[in-house]
């Protein structure tokens, strides 16, 4: 089993190449953007990081208030595993279904419209 | 097995206090050992609930509830415990109370949660995320921006308007402007709440509670302590809890919620059905979870909670009555927790003391406790 903080490390090596990074167990195959060592589905300790470069929105929002700038969120669907991250680019192309995929912006993974 | 009754409550909230977190959890509790006629020497439990950065510091979190026990002076306790699963934690309490007095651990057990949700430092990034600080790295509005993004799914799963889900922050209204004590009473219509600023879309300024300053105490006794109360003994009827800890991407869909779960098994317990509930206290921290918890209770069908409320006004003389003190989208939720000023209005109604908001003839009342990003529900059923 790996330590914690050594899957840390990959899973921080392909957020910073511009991919969102999820747990896949190899023996069952539960994916998850949740960092564990152990996979909660089958308990198995054989993990590797995989990289979500595109999905689909979700669900997403756009924060007006509360924080120094206004932020959108998404919830991306990437084949049945669900991550959330920041979203930049044309606010009015934030919709249910719309395709999105993942770049660096400002050292920062974040999605982006796939169009653009 | 002795029975344990609910035999005095105090509930003390202030926009923005210049009181401390101990002066303000004493000013709820003696309020509560007042109306239940028991001297501070006779409390042998005490149950605690706080948040995260709502008590200033010094003092620090650790030992806490030494710290409460000993600022209160109380000096004979046989049961001590701490809830910690955010504004579903109230009703835990409750019963954690109500199970010490049935199992004899203590015949007087003091409840209390709060703290100062003013003071807390704004939180930008991470807050429920887990292990890591640096995990996700996603700059969010925690929990704002999670509900709202389980509001928006909700609209598209079920075609489903905003002007729909602001109804509820309507009839919210409508009930508040009835109780002089409540932050926000002058009426507004739909237009008001989707006019508002967008805190996070979806979510209008109205559709969210404010976090404010105070704490909320109750008291439980034995049959035989609870004679001396100046109110009728409170019966706990039905409980039921449920807890699904995983954050939303990792739900199947992000609406499921442990609701149905905990509601089933409370009325199970009360062996009552929802049509005797006189009153519904549900957890309104955002107008989003009242369509989630009309549905998942029962009062509706999944998707059709917005139906619900355009059909029902939440009044106290309609057929369901809902959040009579306008919830805490108008009394503000202190230290994040919305559960406690929940309970207390329904205290209040099965105690005859809601003066214009009054239940006639109330006998049962369901109070529904959410925490964390619906990750906990309790459902709690009290009668007279």
């Amino acid at each position: 089993m790996e330590k914690i903080s050594i899957l840390l490390e990959k899973y921080n090596e392909v957020y910073n190449e511009g991919f969102f990074p999820v747990i896949k167990c190899k023996k069952c195959g539960y994916t998850t953007q949740v960092l564990r060592n152990r996979c909660v589905r089958c308990v198995s300790d054989s993990l590797e990081i995989i990289r979500i470069s595109s999905g689909k929105i979700y669900s997403y929002t756009i924060i007006n208030r509360g924080l120094d700038e206004v932020v959108a969120v998404v919830i991306v669907d990437a084949d049945g595993v669900k991550v959330k991250g920041n979203y930049v680019g044309d606010q009015k192309y934030l919709k249910i279904g719309n395709l999105v995929r993942s770049t660096i912006i400002e050292n920062k993974t974040v999605f982006t419209p796939l169009s653009q | 097995m002795p029975d344990a009754f609910i035999t005095g409550f105090g509930e003390y909230l202030e926009k923005q206090s210049s009181l401390s977190f101990f002066e303000l959890l004493s000013k709820a509790f003696i309020d509560a050992i007042k109306m239940a006629n028991i001297e501070s020497d006779e409390i042998d439990g005490l149950v605690f609930a706080t948040a995260t950065g709502t008590i200033e510091d010094p003092p620090l979190r650790s030992l806490l509830l030494d710290q409460v026990a000993n600022f209160l002076g109380l000096k004979n306790l046989r049961y001590m415990d701490i809830v910690d699963y955010g504004g579903a934690s109230f009703n835990g309490m409750i019963y954690r109370a109500y199970r010490a007095i049935k199992d004899e651990y203590a015949n007087a057990v003091l409840v209390l949660g709060g703290g100062k949700g003013t003071i807390r430092k704004k939180i930008s990034t991470n807050f429920f995320t887990r292990y890591h600080s640096n995990f996700l790295n996603v700059k969010e509005f925690a929990p704002t921006s999670d509900y709202a993004m389980i509001a928006l799914r909700y609209s598209y799963e079920y075609n489903v308007s905003d002007e729909s889900r602001a109804l509820v922050a309507v009839r919210e209204r409508s009930n508040a402007s009835l109780n002089p004590n409540a932050l926000f009473r002058s009426p507004i219509n739909v237009n008001d709440v989707i006019k508002s600023p967008i805190v996070s879309y979806p979510l209008r300024l109205l559709e969210c509670t404010m976090p404010i300053d105070g704490f909320s105490a109750y008291i439980l006794t034995s049959e035989f302590k609870s004679k001396r109360s100046e109110i009728t003994p409170i019966k706990i009827q039905g409980y039921g809890e449920a807890h699904d800890p995983r954050v939303i991407t990792e739900k199947e869909n992000i609406l499921d919620n442990p609701v149905p779960l905990s509601s089933k098994m409370a009325l199970k317990r009360a062996n009552i059905s929802l049509s005797d509930i006189d009153l519904f206290m549900l957890y309104d921290a955002y107008t989003i979870m009242i369509l989630l918890e009309i549905e998942g209770i029962g009062l509706a069908e999944k998707g059709k909670g917005w139906k619900f409320v355009e059909e029902n006004d939440f009044s106290s003389s309609s057929t369901y009555p809902i959040n009579t003190n306008g919830g805490t989208l108008n009394m503000g939720q202190p230290a994040y927790m919305s559960g406690g000023v929940i309970l207390t209005e329904a205290l209040r109604e099965l105690s005859g003391l809601a003066e214009h908001r009054q239940i006639k003839g109330i006998k049962y009342a369901l109070v529904n406790g959410l925490g964390g990003i619906l990750n906990h529900s309790t459902t709690l059923i009290l009668g007279v």
